[in-house]
């Protein structure tokens, strides 16, 4: 009971010199800020992308001589607009991207069974349209052995003797495949944001001390290492608690709120969900904060600690890059390596997927544990005559 | 009431306190001198508990240091020789905080701190975060909150270091004050005429060996000195080339 009383002093003096500590909390505060913006900048790249390839602009002169050409390009997802009177002179001068030029004679060289000239007007130098440019050849050229091949049915031949081999494209360039590797980089996201989070506190109630030289007057109370590292473990995970849950929110946030369906892909999470995601996330946080804590009382100083916590940062990343290259199905035993089982969950929760129950019993016993072994070492170490006074 | 018997400490290979005996009295104050490196501070780090002895035996009103750090800790208060406070809490805050790890109830806590604030001087300063205190400031708020849960026992090592001579005064004050209570009070310290104004009993440790305990006369009677300083160069002195 004393304990615990004293357990409360602790991390009720941590909590407040931290809120006090303005700088290093907005750094916290920021982060998750940063993250979401950085999530919804991504999948806006990709959802712009996207659209330019399928809404493709047409500037057309004389687009009256070929309403049959026309209709096809605005069936084919082709937007036409009019042309200006010297569509070569504003390509040249880029003011126009490019521009089709269809001819007064047209109907009459299509009527005569003749050939007739189309002139697509275009910068080759500008090679950010070109995707444009091939796409309106591509339908062009289709427009084009559509009504030769009915000329050639006219004339009873069958279309297909004109055609040697037929190109197909097989497009690798798959959005939706990206898209869902933004959905699966969320639980790394997370993942850092709860380490770098709480840095700047793990650091100063530890290696803090140790600089400022305060362990000692603060250990002649009477109260125990276990205490103490309990105390300030407590203040950690309530810091990297509310950092994680603020970054997990704005990044749920970002997924519901960006069209992500233009990429086709689903997000539909309901709140069975996001209440397994806490479930999960609450057990990392236990473990994580205890993990920052045993190294950070291994520096001498504040600066020092945020060192060797920076690398932590990036442990989180060697799993989650991991979990992006091998998305899909994962063995049980994979939910067992630290750190790599908890992305993994996590990565099924945003797909909309509950892990199942011997994989998410898994990460939860096992973050845990772990937060314990980190905890008692800590205070181990904490018992360390050198600790006090090196 | 303090019981040392054959405290010992090594560091490796060197003997930092070499097999202390030693009682001191309640209602006392007793100064502890000695060079630098005699081991005054490698003594009163194993009185109150963070430093474990290599042999020997310490207790604290029968209470045995080494198995019941914390039961001794409860009726001690110290003021290290180094010991930093907590920068962005004030001066207040940072006695209340290790007033409430004594398991100190809230009026008794305020009672007892604003009297110190008031004894010490604080009043200023208070309220005041502690980041930019003086080093005389700083030493107060350690002071005041290493004796705010009213310890039977008072352990400081050089605790007039830096602070002026009306703060040295009020110190001084303060401590006749918590002997006239009754209490057992040990402090260290380099400054003679403290010594010779503040202390019942002095006791003089050169090499980890005790080489003089007495009252300021007979410390000065025994080294055949006029002041205390000259007895203190004396005995020091003997002390070291008795080991050479």
């Amino acid at each position: 009971m004393f304990e615990l009383k004293q357990l409360w002093v602790i991390f009720r003096k941590e909590v407040s010199d931290a809120i006090r500590d303005r700088k290093a909390l907005m750094a916290a505060l920021f982060l998750p800020v940063f993250m979401a913006m950085t999530t919804s900048a991504g999948v806006l790249l990709l959802i712009k992308n996207v659209d330019e390839a399928s809404d493709v602009e047409l500037p057309v002169v004389g687009a009256e001589h070929a309403q049959p050409l026309i209709q096809w390009l605005q069936e084919n997802g082709v937007v036409i607009k009019a042309a200006p009177e010297d569509p070569v002179a504003a390509v040249a001068a880029q003011q126009l991207d490019y521009a089709l030029i269809i001819p007064e004679h047209l109907p009459d060289d299509i009527r005569a069974g003749e050939p007739a000239d189309l002139w697509l007007v275009l910068d080759a130098s500008r090679q950010d349209l070109m995707q444009k440019v091939y796409t309106i050849k591509r339908l062009v050229q289709a427009w084009s052995s559509q009504v030769g091949g009915l000329r050639l049915l006219a004339r009873g031949v069958s279309p297909q003797v004109s055609q040697a081999v037929v190109l197909q494209d097989v497009n690798v360039a798959n959005s939706q495949k990206v898209a869902s590797k933004i959905l699966g980089g969320m639980p790394l996201v997370v993942l850092m944001v709860m380490f770098a989070g709480s840095i700047g506190l793990a650091a100063d109630v530890t290696a803090g001390e140790r600089e400022r030289r305060s362990f000692e007057p603060l250990l002649i109370n009477p109260v125990s290492r276990r205490v103490v590292i309990y105390g300030k473990w407590a203040a950690t995970q309530l810091f990297a608690l509310i950092v994680t849950l603020i970054t997990l929110a704005l990044q749920l946030i970002v997924a519901r709120t960006l069209p992500l369906s233009e990429l086709g892909v689903r997000f539909d999470l309901g709140i069975s969900e996001i209440l397994m995601m806490l479930v999960i996330i609450i057990p990392v946080v236990f473990m994580g904060s205890a993990i920052q804590l045993f190294v950070a009382i291994f520096a001498r100083s504040f600066k020092d600690a945020q060192t060797y916590m920076g690398l932590l940062v990036m442990v989180p990343m060697v799993p989650g890059i991991y979990v992006l290259m091998n998305p899909g199905d994962y063995e049980l035993w994979q939910a067992a390596i630290p750190l790599l089982g908890p992305q993994l969950v996590l990565v099924d929760l945003f797909g909309g997927v509950l892990p199942s129950p011997q994989a998410a019993a898994i990460v939860i016993a096992e973050a845990l544990l772990l937060g314990l072994a980190f905890a008692k070492l800590t205070e181990w170490k904490l018992k360390q005559e050198t600790t006090i006074y090196g | 009431m303090i019981n040392i018997e054959r405290l010992e400490k090594q560091f490796g290979s060197i003997t930092a306190v070499n097999g202390i005996d030693l009682s001191i009295e309640d209602g006392k104050i007793t100064g502890l001198l000695g060079p630098n490196g005699a081991g005054k501070t490698s003594t009163l780090r194993m009185l109150y508990g963070l430093m474990r002895p290599s042999g020997g035996n310490i207790s604290v009103d029968g209470i045995d240091v080494v198995s019941q750090p914390q039961e001794v800790q409860k009726i001690m208060g110290v003021l290290p020789d180094d010991g930093g406070v907590y920068e962005r809490l004030t001066a207040r805050e940072n006695i209340e905080y290790f007033g409430r790890l004594h398991g100190m109830s809230e009026s008794s806590l305020k009672t007892h701190t604003d009297e110190l604030i008031e004894l010490l001087d604080m009043h200023t300063i208070a309220q005041r975060r502690t980041d930019g205190f003086s080093l005389g400031e700083r030493t107060k708020v350690a002071l005041a909150r290493a004796i705010v849960h009213q310890p039977k026992h008072v352990l400081l090592d050089e605790p007039t270091n830096g602070l002026d001579v009306m703060t040295t005064r009020a110190v001084r004050e303060l401590l006749h004050r918590l002997r006239d209570q009754g209490r057992c009070i040990l402090f260290s310290s380099h400054l003679m005429h403290e010594v010779e104004n503040l202390c019942d009993r002095v006791i003089i440790i050169a090499r980890g060996n005790i080489i003089a305990d007495g009252s300021v006369r007979e410390v000065i009677e025994t080294a055949r000195a006029r002041t205390m300083e000259e007895a203190f160069v004396t005995l020091a002195c003997e002390g070291e080339a008795s080991h050479v």
